[in-house]
């Protein structure tokens, strides 16, 4: 969520006769529309803070955590825990809350509400039915002995990947006492049906536990604990059962055992998928494919492959090269369809969304990703304002100021006429608005030499483009390539980043939880992949506060 | 509470215990009668359905407000006349006037002005009821919420919380889902034995479930932000267990045109497919002819309906104003030429807004204008409210209270909060009125009544006895029987 929406009024306006005449002379309504992705709440607030939360001389454990379960991840542990029902029920969970941060896995924020407490419900008795149509398939034991001892051997098996742990001998009694209940009044399949159900709504599948035993003075989370953090943190989904049987054998303890661990899961499909969502959610892009782009015929065609072109650059230069913020931000490559390729002005590749290296001209990294700049434009033209605050926020932390209610109307294009720069700055630059959008348009005026769907522009309808800018307080530049260089050796920009990298991984925006590697990630000795596996060395990992 | 039919005797108690309440709230003893009154335009013995319609973005006003004052005026001398629509049936319409949302700012303000809350402006986490919910869970009965691409995809952020029931709501995206849901089961007969032991298998499960969260609970001893999560969870899993009863007129589930048209092209479709801005009209469409159908089989007897979300930029070119809906069409600035309202300038914004009742008139008030199936003698629009709100008034300016636009043309156009009820709740509204309490000689801010007071009263009116919503305590009882 854009910082943006953090405003309330700066003060009453006096709204005498002359409000409708300070139009002109106010900020425009650019600011605070849309939001881009996360926004930079964990940054101090003031007029020019920034970086984040500073590095920590070392890591320590945080709070003890019951992290309630995302839709992504309770949909993932239902369909692995039951894989031969695949395709054979449906989920009724609705939308995650968004932090500030732009996750859908802040710990503070996932709660059953009322409305999440009925949809686990269908969910349930969705995937009930299903297992009770398939009950035969899924337990041997139902076709000769559909008794209790049978629904024992279900709990054994399937309990116990929905729990993420083996099932205690109270968990069982009170379950089997359910199981009898149900099977006086159904038969046999209907009531493994309702187990399911009642496994579903379990607390112990429901939330993720990260409490641990409290002994000594600390607390020590437990072998199966840690077995689901590491699942979830870097698989997306619960612990398979090799992993758990690993928890059992209590093989789950030393750092270099948990980061191994971490490794093999960051690699799998799931994984990578995992780490997509977090670049996704940070930087916003995803949303390319529901905008529409008033002036430019054939977007529509394209847009799809323009997420697909940002998920294989980060693939490429993240997965596959192990790169860093540098080479996020600097890389000369990216991977556009062949049609994409056309819509650019770029050589095409020899294939879809292979690599191609740049035009001089095409911008490098993230940055110049058609994704991200379409994402961050306006329908109708390219957006200083828009471009400057996803540096701003995203890759600085910086808090913007409040935005008044009442910012008048920025004046449409006029192509051929004047350049956006020229537009925003006659109205950005005077009056109530100077303050807030000196902060950040600056930064987006770099920008300019490519249109709202991301494509280099020599000029704009004719008139000479300026595109030099500025990071206040920290550098100018001239081009979005010299940005991305400079910005790439800032270590505003490396705090930044890395908090909120260790954020959307721990679930938390809590302090000092994973400086180990920081500060290697943030010089760019280790890459985003090395870093966010050393996060499973933490003492966060395996350790809480007491209290 | 819940106010339950009462013979003339209970009827005499439960005033008396009202009234003696009322005093003990420190109201005068006037003020205090006037509660038991209102408290007995409610009990009129009539069924009572509610509806909230969110229109986001606000009104221009000189395409919005009606002409003429009191209970002579015409909705469609306007401009635009973004009302016109409701003209018709303007003897069922109030339009409220004077109102404030406090404390809440620009759009922001969607997350708290249908609470009356006072959180702070950025407050998208403590717990609040919405309205709409309120006399939901009063009238014992779970509140239907539907939404037409009321988010963005990435999931629900600040700009699509407009309701809540403690936690905010996710609106029904799919009109499919929400007709299975509210209609799949009306005609179908399991057995009743069938349906005791799974209805008793249900509460043993809850229970389960509610034991299992207690004992977690216990076990949390000294981490009370973990165990208040847990709390949560057990008010939910309690509200589940209590479930809700309404009786269900329609004896098989209705056609609706809209739904059906959107059938084949919807199913399967993944979720982006519901946020995609090129199927909004036909999502609302189809999800309004579920809202109405709802109230009409009394299968759910509150409805909310959310199109969109705040700040979003659908372009609204497909029913003639191009442009993204905030920052090109609400973001337009009023004007004068010639020394009055540039009537002209904000006509794409004003049709746009005119857009969403034509809407609403033509999939749900004109299918509320049948017999009501509970009330022979009334329409099921005589016996429903329908509540059409915005999270602002002026789009431009961004207005919480009212303003003053256009000051320097005479005559100044005064920007109202868009508060309008269409429908006669059962008998408890005074309708076919425009009730004005704004007071000029105050500065802005001060000269109006907070709109949690409205709230209040349309609880009231939909038989609710409770004292308060969001800090209001007084009525308006100008739009009481």
């Amino acid at each position: 969520m854009s910082l943006l929406r953090r405003f309330g009024v700066l003060g009453k306006l006096g709204v005498a006769a002359s409000l409708w005449l300070t139009a002109l002379a106010g900020c425009s309504t650019e600011a605070g529309r849309d939001d881009i992705g996360g926004g930079s709440g964990g940054g101090p607030d003031g007029e020019n803070p920034g970086g984040g939360e500073a590095v920590c001389a070392s890591s320590q454990p945080g709070d003890p955590l019951l992290r309630r379960l995302t839709v992504r991840e309770f949909e993932a542990t239902l369909a692995e825990a039951f894989p031969e029902v695949a395709g054979s029920w449906t989920s009724s969970l609705s939308s995650d809350p968004i932090s500030h941060y732009g996750y859908d896995n802040a710990a503070e924020r996932l709660l059953v509400s009322k409305q999440k407490a009925r949809e686990i419900d269908g969910t349930a008795a969705s995937l009930a039915s299903a297992v009770s149509d398939a009950v035969t398939q899924l337990l041997p034991c139902a076709a000769s002995s559909p008794d209790r001892a049978c629904a024992e051997a279900f709990l054994d098996k399937y309990g116990k990947r929905l729990f993420r742990r083996p099932l205690q001998a109270t968990d069982k009694g009170k379950l089997l006492g359910f199981f009898d209940e149900a099977l006086a009044k159904t038969d046999f399949a209907e009531a493994i049906g309702w187990l399911t159900r009642a496994l579903v709504h379990s607390p112990h599948t429901v939330y993720r536990s990260e409490i641990g035993v409290l002994a000594d003075g600390e607390r020590k989370l437990t072998q199966h604990e840690v077995a689901s953090a590491l699942a979830y943190t870097f698989g997306g989904g619960p612990p398979s059962d090799a992993l758990l049987a690993r928890a059992d054998a209590g093989e789950l303890s030393s750092p270099e055992v948990l980061v191994q661990v971490a490794r093999d899961l960051i690699a799998t499909p799931k994984g990578r998928e995992n780490l997509h969502h977090l670049f996704g959610s940070w930087l916003g892009y995803s949303r390319v494919t529901s905008l529409t782009k008033t002036n430019v015929p054939g977007f529509d065609a394209v847009r799809a492959d323009m997420r697909e072109e940002t998920r294989r650059f980060i693939e490429l230069v993240v997965f596959d090269n192990g790169g860093g913020l540098v080479e996020l931000l600097t890389s000369p490559v990216t991977t556009p369809s062949q049609a994409l390729a056309q819509f650019y002005g770029f050589p095409a590749p020899s294939a879809d969304f292979q690599s191609i290296e740049r035009p001089e001209t095409g911008g490098i990294g993230i940055l110049a990703q058609g994704s991200v700049l379409a994402t961050m434009a306006s329908p109708d033209g390219s957006s200083p304002t828009k471009r400057g605050l996803l540096v701003m926020e995203n890759f600085l932390c910086r808090t913007p100021p409040e935005v008044p209610a009442d910012v008048p109307l920025l004046p449409e294009p006029q192509v051929g006429q004047v350049t956006t720069r020229q537009r925003y700055e006659e109205v950005h630059s005077v009056g109530g608005c100077k303050n807030c959008h000196r902060m950040f348009d600056p930064i987006g005026f770099g920008f300019e030499h490519f249109d709202e769907v991301g494509r280099y522009r020599a000029d704009e309808g004719g008139l000479t483009i300026d595109a030099s800018g500025e990071v206040p307080g920290s550098f100018t530049f001239s081009g979005q390539r010299e940005l991305a260089e400079l910005l790439a050796l800032e270590e505003e920009m490396q705090t930044c980043v890395s908090a909120r990298v260790k954020a959307y991984a721990f679930g938390t925006e809590g302090a000092c939880l994973g400086e180990t590697q920081r500060v290697a990630f943030m010089n760019g000795a280790i890459g985003f992949v090395d870093y966010i596996a050393s996060l499973a060395a933490e003492p966060h990992f395996v350790r809480r506060k007491p209290q | 509470m819940k106010l339950a039919r009462a013979s003339s005797r209970a009827r005499l108690r439960l005033e008396r215990r009202l009234f003696l309440k009322a005093l003990g709230l420190g109201l005068s003893a006037p003020v205090a009668y006037q509660v038991v009154r209102a408290a007995r335009a409610q009990d009129v013995g009539r069924p009572k359905r509610f509806m909230l319609f969110y229109m986001p973005h606000g009104a221009p006003p000189e395409h919005f407000n009606p002409v003429g004052s009191g209970t002579d005026f015409t909705l469609a001398d306007s401009g635009v006349s973004i009302l016109g629509p409701l003209e018709p049936y303007k003897s069922l319409v109030n339009v409220y006037q004077g109102f404030m949302y406090p404390g809440a700012q620009t759009h922001e303000g969607i997350v708290k002005f249908l609470s009356n809350s006072r959180v702070d402006n950025n407050d998208d986490t403590t717990e609040r009821t919405t309205i709409e919910h309120f006399i939901g869970n009063e009238m014992g009965t779970r509140t239907l919420a539907l939404g037409a691409v009321a988010q963005r995809q990435w999931g629900q952020d600040f700009d699509a919380k407009l309701m809540w029931d403690g936690q905010a709501v996710v609106p029904q995206k799919s009109p499919l889902v929400a007709y299975d849901e509210v209609f799949g089961g009306i005609g179908a007969d399991p057995g009743a034995g069938d349906n005791d032991a799974r209805g008793e298998l249900q509460q043993s499960l809850l229970a389960l479930t509610e034991a299992e969260l207690e004992s977690l609970h216990g076990e949390l001893s000294g981490l009370t932000r973990e165990q208040s999560k847990l709390q949560t969870h057990l008010e939910s899993l309690r509200d589940l267990k209590s479930g809700g009863s309404h009786q269900i007129s329609c004896t098989s589930a209705p056609s609706l045109p809209a739904v059906e048209a959107l059938r084949p092209l919807a199913s399967g479709q993944p979720d982006e497919w519901f946020y995609a801005e090129s199927n909004f009209p036909a999502i609302l469409a189809a999800q309004l002819e579920v809202a109405a159908a709802s109230l009409v089989c009394n299968a759910r007897p509150v409805v909310a309906v959310q199109p969109l979300y705040a700040n979003c930029d659908i372009d609204f070119g497909f029913m003639g104003s191009s442009g993204p809906h905030h920052n090109g069409l609400s973001h337009t600035s009023p004007q004068i030429s010639g020394g009055v309202a540039n009537m002209e300038a904000r006509e794409p914004f004003a049709k746009a807004q005119r857009w969403f009742l034509e809407m609403l008139t033509e999939h749900v008030i004109q299918r509320l204008l049948v017999e009501d199936p509970a009330d022979p003698a009334h329409t099921v629009l005589d016996n429903t409210i329908i509540l059409l709100v915005s999270e602002i008034g002026e789009g431009q300016w961004h207005t919480s209270e009212t303003q003053e636009i256009l000051a320097g043309a005479p005559p100044g156009i005064m920007s109202y909060m868009p508060i309008v009820t269409i429908g006669g709740g059962g008998g408890a509204l005074k309708t076919g009125q425009i009730l004005n309490y704004h007071d000029v000689s105050k500065p802005i801010g001060e000269g109006d009544r907070e709109a949690g007071e409205l709230w209040l009263t349309l609880a009231r009116a939909m038989g609710s006895s409770t004292m308060s919503f969001g800090g209001a305590s007084q009525l308006v009882t100008e739009a009481l029987t």
